[in-house]
């Protein structure tokens, strides 16, 4: 059929267009399978085979020594290798047991199989006549002949194997008898060896040196490109996490968590990896994370719950990994390849805001044991009052940051508060006050700014209440500063002030915050007056209702003397901004502009024109503190029901990228963390090359913020995210945590954590207390002049040796009590009246617990804190009833008494302080004891002091085991104790 | 470098690219013998040759390439959607150049009295199937093959964030072969960007070949024979469809605001978008008076324009100009074939009146009709 041999194309032309063809398309599948088998996962599952293997000889290798060092293991192995040889000399009779033992088995084996034939056609048969005898079938009674038959068989059979197994028995009670002593042995040994056994174990199917030469093909086979589809080695499978209960939110749904990390973080969750590298490196934190006993199990929460990512990525890039600085970027990309993977809306965060991803579940502890940037990030949006101007969730009803404006015109000068908002730093280097003025978007127009500041003064000044001549009366002399000075340290301002001489730390901490309550007092004298100092040492409320400054119930002269002082110390800085004369013409412009916003510029121009500079200032001024927002931070007359200026900061850390204005920066990159670490450096940068009228300007102002706090702030708002139902629930909503939660916020305000520890954190007074301690001695001191602060307890002293003692040391007993326990340890109605009234429980010291005005609810919210924190039955106790004339009562009397336990040769009782001693190392008055203490702590107290409180100078006169040192009451411990608790509950107070 | 890459980006605006091309293209495709005239003294039927092609080719896919060095370039046509649009787009250039060769091929053998290529001998119909035309689908569908896997392994699947109806992207673009309409939606009211025109553009590119009904050209390639339908048909294509979806496609940023080739996707580019009615241009702007309440005394003058535009121009020309065209065409035909190119026309017009005198609609009655 050849002849015809018309062609579009010469059959050889495309024989070899197809040959080229398919070895082009046989390098496809070349190219498609090595790029599907060159996954990074493979290489790092190889490499934690090998760093394994390595550990694991490592660790059989010293097993092993430990063993050959052992004495028992030789003991054993010589035993063993006796008694083996002691049994081969018996062994004829065993190996004969043996053969027996495997004949049986076969038989019976064989007769089972006959069995089991015989009871599947017995049930057969039976079904067979069920069926027969219901239908009325003829052949019924054949069939039940048959299956009686069956039966029968099945019986007989089933006899048989029994007779064989009990055969079977004998022989092996034989066999084990003969070999009892060996077995016993080798059993011995094998506890000993159990860690080599299984490192070898381990080993065997782990290590190449000991696979079979079969296993090692097989061991290369299976990971074979296109091999590996069986069983493979090295996979993902096998390390992926499913985790249960916290799904990923795809938007229209929610799909299961799914973290593949372990595929290259193989070594994650074992402590023995924490020296190697990435990715094989061990957890930082195994004891709050991953391990079974830690708080965050791996099976439950995973990886991304917490550092978010993507779960599912299998490679570096697509697993979304975020590099912490730029150096690490380049370093990424050129070893990793890596790429940021925009559309992956929860990446990771960088390694130094990992904290962001705990806020998920603990939106709201207060403070978070271990999150220790995110805690400070927190306190320092608090304390500046970022939430003033922004919304931010958690921080709704929190009071606003800065002092009450209305009665402003007793304190200070308009000159005074001109220069202070114009800059403030300039008079207190770390004031919390920011600067809105002389920033990088107005420097230019500073004749407008100081207009608008001295409207904003002159507005502030003419609405504020004037106080002058109030609660001053009573100053009727100059004061001694010298003892001002020591009653500043004394009765404890440093809890919330820095003194003078206070060091800032290099570093913010929470701590440093706490000692950051109120402002530094330094310059008083250029700010205020003297009158007005006093008036408000002696009551701060006249001055400002809602302030936080407590009471500190001081006496005239006390107050007289702190007032003297105060007025003496210098600022460390000064105002240097001059006052200007009102600009005129630009106050009217600035009126205009603003009055034009409301209505046409011909009616507004007609307007300013009729209007006096004092209108025209109270106007603007009103005007423009609507518009910097001071009323986020400050109460001020007119602005009561104003929301605030910012935006939302609710849900920050969410916002799409597009969203957050970068401005003409272009050398940022586009990432949100840039982009707030940028706006808090320079809030007003991204203004930079914008044409932009003076109204249209950013206004955030400038905390001056360092790296540190930066850090902090930028680690709360990648915290501040939308949040996940789901993972909101991992901390469930219970009484006790609410209730807690509610308590944290009120002490957190209030900062008691300035001078008392409470649930493991604070006591922020204690370094300058040390330094207080160590520069004044107690014993070189008149007694009325130590130093502990306020409120309760017995943190111990008693003992005479004080001089010498570390300052360190010392200061503890001057500590204002440690408050953790405190739920356990005093009675609700106690406390809830000492809330009220602190009248202090040592009112011998001169440092005490200020007065704070708390209403009833308030107390209630501390009350249940402290129970809720202990776990105590809130809130009531049942009193405690004593016999007098009980046995226990008169034995109690005794140890009581000097001659034996000598309570009172330390604490004041009813009144009578105990003698010769000075008053630091007095201890609390017993007679307190029965309407303060709870029962079942005392006794506990007086068991074992020191769990309760360490550190406490409480003697423990019970030994913690043994029998009691006393012969009372059948020298029975818990009996005594017992017996002296219900002794102090009888005693009365002065 | 930086100023031609300038002038190319102004250039690229449709206000001068468009217009241009539209001049161009009927030199390059004459409708008619005179523009053919011309094509030839310009020497543009030589692009149809395989030099022409290389040339072409070259300069196409030359200037593209150079582009990408250029980074904002680059960013638009690398992204791994738009790649497949790049690749489309030289496609059809290939496709286009290939089909105008073997007609121009076909023209020069027909005028010089010879069969055209694709002529078989009518007595003794056959087609070579085996191994001829199976052979090579082998070889083609082995080649698809393999660039299908290379170019799955060289990009991933362009994949975005998971779907979020309270979110839209910007620019929120059409899938591609739409952006020719999204293009449109710049100019007209919706329902006619979205529905009239799509509809008369496909269904009147579709309905070419049943108006010129004419057997020569039938069954091979050849420009010359039909000339008048296939320049109206690559009008169609080329410059209502092709050159809106590249627009779309590559030239539309954010906010829908036009980037040169070479500009780079600021999100703050702000351009002045004040555009007015034409009731009140004639109205206030013409005639110095308020405009009037009724909404059609307020629109007269934009229906008459239309209507002069539908009703009366298409008789006036089939009297004059297309008088030869008419006759060969009769009633029906002529008027179907006018009603759709001067449908077709009002985009470009349109178009035009906007970059000149910021026109906003010529008739604008909302809620019912707004063009």
């Amino acid at each position: 059929m050849d002849n015809n041999e018309q062609r579009y194309y010469d059959p050889k032309t495309l024989n070899r267009v197809f040959a080229v063809t398919s070895v082009i398309f046989l390098a496809s599948l070349v190219a498609m399978f090595y790029y599907d088998y060159d996954r990074e996962w493979r290489e790092h599952q190889a490499t934690f085979r090998k760093i394994d293997i390595g550990s694991a000889r490592e660790r059989l290798e010293r097993d092993q020594k430990r063993l050959e060092q052992a004495q028992e293991y030789q003991q054993l192995t010589e035993a063993l290798s006796s008694a083996r040889a002691e049994q081969s000399r018996t062994s004829v009779t065993v190996e004969q047991e043996r053969a027996e033992l495997a004949r049986l088995t076969k038989q019976r084996d064989s007769v089972r199989e006959e069995m089991n034939f015989e009871i599947a056609e017995h049930a057969a048969a039976k079904y067979k006549f069920e069926q027969a005898r219901a239908k009325g079938a003829p052949g019924a009674a054949k069939l039940e002949k048959a299956l009686l038959e069956r039966e029968q068989a099945a019986a007989e059979k089933k006899l048989m194997v029994e007779q064989l197994e009990s055969q079977m028995g004998e022989r092996r009670a034989a066999i084990e008898q003969d070999t009892a002593t060996v077995v016993a042995l080798e059993r011995q040994l094998a506890q000993l060896t159990s860690r080599s056994d299984l490192l070898i174990r381990k080993l065997a199917t782990l290590d190449p040196a000991r696979l079979s030469a079969l296993d090692k093909v097989g061991d290369k086979v299976r990971d074979l490109p296109g091999m590996d589809m069986f069983n493979p080695r090295y996979n993902v499978r096998d390390h992926q996490l499913i985790i249960d209960g916290i799904t990923e939110d795809m938007v229209f749904t929610r799909v299961p968590r799914v973290d593949r990390c372990k595929a290259c973080h193989m070594g994650i969750a074992d402590q023995r990896f924490a020296d190697e590298d990435n990715p094989h490196r061990a957890h930082p934190n195994l004891d709050l994370f991953l391990t079974q006993s830690s708080a965050h199990p791996m099976k439950e929460f995973g990886c991304t719950s917490c550092h978010s990512g993507r779960g599912r990525g299998t490679s570096f890039t697509t697993a979304v990994h975020t590099p912490d600085s730029a150096e690490e970027r380049e370093e990424w990309e050129k070893e990793h390849d890596w790429e940021r993977l925009h559309h992956w809306e929860a990446p990771m965060h960088p390694a130094r805001y990992t904290q962001a991803g705990c806020y998920k579940c603990h939106t709201d502890n207060p403070e978070l044991e271990g999150a220790d940037k995110l805690n400070l990030g927190l306190a320092i949006v608090r304390k500046a009052g970022c939430n003033g101007c922004h919304l931010i969730d958690r921080f709704n009803g929190e009071p606003k940051a800065g002092p009450s404006l209305r009665r402003l015109k007793s304190k200070l000068t308009p000159d005074w508060a001109f220069k202070w908002i114009k800059s403030p730093k300039e008079f207190r280097a770390h004031t919390w006050m920011p600067a809105f003025f002389k920033q990088s978007n107005n420097s230019d127009i500073e004749p407008r700014t100081d207009v608008e500041l001295k409207a904003m003064v002159h507005y502030l000044f003419a609405e504020s209440e004037d106080r002058t001549g109030q609660a001053e009366g009573k100053r009727t002399a100059a004061g001694n500063a010298e003892n001002g000075k020591r009653l500043t340290r004394a009765r404890g301002c440093q809890a919330c002030h820095m003194l003078a001489d206070d060091p800032y730390d290099a570093t913010l901490s929470v701590d440093a915050m706490r000692r950051q309550q109120g402002p530094k007092l330094v310059g008083m004298a250029s700010k205020t007056t003297a009158a007005w100092l006093y008036g408000w040492l002696k009551d701060p409320a006249t001055h400002s209702p809602d302030t936080r400054m407590p009471d500190l119930r001081l006496s005239d002269e006390d107050a007289r003397d702190i007032t003297a002082y105060l007025m003496a110390v210098e600022s460390d800085g000064t105002l240097t901004a001059a006052v200007p004369a009102t600009d005129e013409r630009m106050l009217d412009e600035v009126t205009l502009e603003l009055m034009a916003k409301n209505m046409s510029q011909v009616a507004a121009k007609a307007k300013v024109h009729g209007m006096a500079v004092e209108e025209k200032l109270a106007y603007t001024g009103k005007q423009m503190t609507r518009h910097y927002g001071c009323f986020g931070c400050h109460d001020i007359p007119g602005f009561e029901d104003e929301q605030p200026i910012g935006t939302d900061l609710s849900e920050e850390g969410s916002k799409p990228i597009a969203q957050l204005d970068f401005g003409l920066r272009h050398d940022l990159e586009h990432v949100n963390y840039a982009w707030f670490e940028e706006k808090l450096k320079d809030p007003r940068s991204f203004d930079h090359g914008l044409v932009k009228k003076p109204g249209e300007r950013l206004l955030m102002p400038h905390f001056g913020f360092d790296e540190h706090e930066r850090e902090a702030v930028v680690t709360c708002l990648l915290a501040f995210a939308k949040p996940d139902s789901e993972l909101k629930k991992a901390l469930p909503r219970t009484p006790r945590n609410m209730f807690i939660e509610e308590g944290e916020k009120l002490i957190t305000q209030l900062n008691c954590r300035g001078c008392h520890v409470i649930d493991g954190a604070g006591g922020a007074i204690e370094p300058s207390l040390v330094k207080w301690v160590a520069e004044h001695p107690p014993g070189q001191e008149p007694a009325a002049e130590k130093e502990p602060e306020e409120e309760e307890e017995d943190d111990g002293w008693g003992d005479e040796e004080d001089e010498a003692i570390d300052p360190e040391i010392l200061a503890r007993a001057y500590m204002p009590p440690d408050l953790t326990g405190e739920g356990a340890k005093v009675q609700p109605e106690w406390l809830f009246s000492f809330l009220g009234d602190p009248a202090s429980v040592r009112p011998w010291f001169e440092a005490r617990m200020p007065t704070y005005s708390l209403t009833g609810e308030e107390r209630n919210t501390i009350l249940r804190y402290f129970s809720y924190l202990d776990n105590q039955k809130f809130p009531f106790e049942k009193p405690v009833t004593v016999d007098t004339n009980s046995v226990e009562f008169k034995a109690a009397e005794k140890m009581f008494s000097p001659a034996v336990m000598n309570c009172k040769s330390c604490h004041v009782v009813a009144g009578k302080t105990p003698e010769g001693k000075t008053a630091a190392e007095w201890a609390p008055d017993l007679g307190m004891a029965k309407d303060r203490l709870k029962a079942d702590w005392t006794l506990k107290w007086l068991l074992d002091p020191q769990t309760l409180i360490p550190g406490t100078k409480m003697p423990q006169y019970w030994p913690e085991d043994g029998p009691s040192p006393l012969p009372d009451l059948g020298a029975d411990t818990l009996r005594q104790c017992r017996a002296v608790r219900d002794y102090l509950f009888t005693l009365e107070e002065e | 470098m930086g100023a031609l890459k300038h002038i190319i980006n102004l250039v690229s605006a449709p206000q001068v690219s468009f217009l241009v091309a539209a001049i161009a293209f009927f030199f390059v495709f004459p409708p008619t013998a005179g523009f053919e005239r011309w094509n030839r003294r310009l020497r543009l039927n030589l692009l149809w040759t395989v030099r022409g092609g290389i040339l072409l080719h070259a300069l196409v896919i030359g200037g593209f390439f150079l582009s990408t060095l250029d980074p904002n370039f680059r960013a638009i046509v690398a992204k791994p959607d738009n790649v497949p649009i790049a690749l489309l787009l030289f496609g059809t250039l290939f496709f286009l150049w290939y089909a105008m060769k073997q007609a121009v091929d076909n023209d020069q053998r027909l005028a010089s009295d010879q069969k055209p290529n694709e002529y078989t001998d009518p007595s003794e119909p056959k087609i070579l199937v085996w191994p001829d035309l199976v052979y090579i689908e082998l070889i083609a569908a082995v080649l698809c093959m393999a660039a299908l896997i290379f170019w799955s392994i060289a990009l991933e699947a362009p994949l975005e964030q998971p779907a979020n109806p309270t979110l839209s992207p910007n620019p929120a673009k059409a899938p591609w072969y739409f952006l020719g309409l999204q293009e449109m939606l710049v100019y007209f009211d919706p329902w006619l960007a979205g529905v009239v025109f799509p509809v008369l553009i496909i269904f009147g590119l579709m309905a070419l070949p049943y108006i010129d009904t004419a057997p020569e050209g039938s069954g091979y390639y050849s420009y010359s024979r039909r000339k008048l339908f296939i320049s109206l048909f690559l009008f169609g294509w080329l410059l209502l469809w092709v050159y809106l979806i590249i627009v779309g496609a590559f030239m539309r940023g954010p906010n829908w605001n036009f980037f040169g080739p070479y500009e780079e996707w600021d999100i703050h580019k702000v351009v002045p978008l004040t555009n007015i009615n034409f009731s009140a241009l004639v109205w206030v702007k013409l005639l110095n008076r308020p405009l009037p309440d009724n909404i059609i005394v307020r629109e007269i003058f934009g229906i008459v324009l239309l209507g002069i535009h539908f009703l009366v121009v298409p008789p006036l020309l089939g009297v004059t100009v297309l008088k030869k065209f008419y006759s060969r065409m009769g009633n029906v035909k002529y008027a179907v074939f006018m009603f759709l190119s001067m449908a077709a026309l009002t985009l470009p017009i349109k178009m035009f009146l906007r970059w000149t005198i910021n026109l906003k609609y010529l008739v604008a009655i909302p809620g019912w009709f707004n063009l």
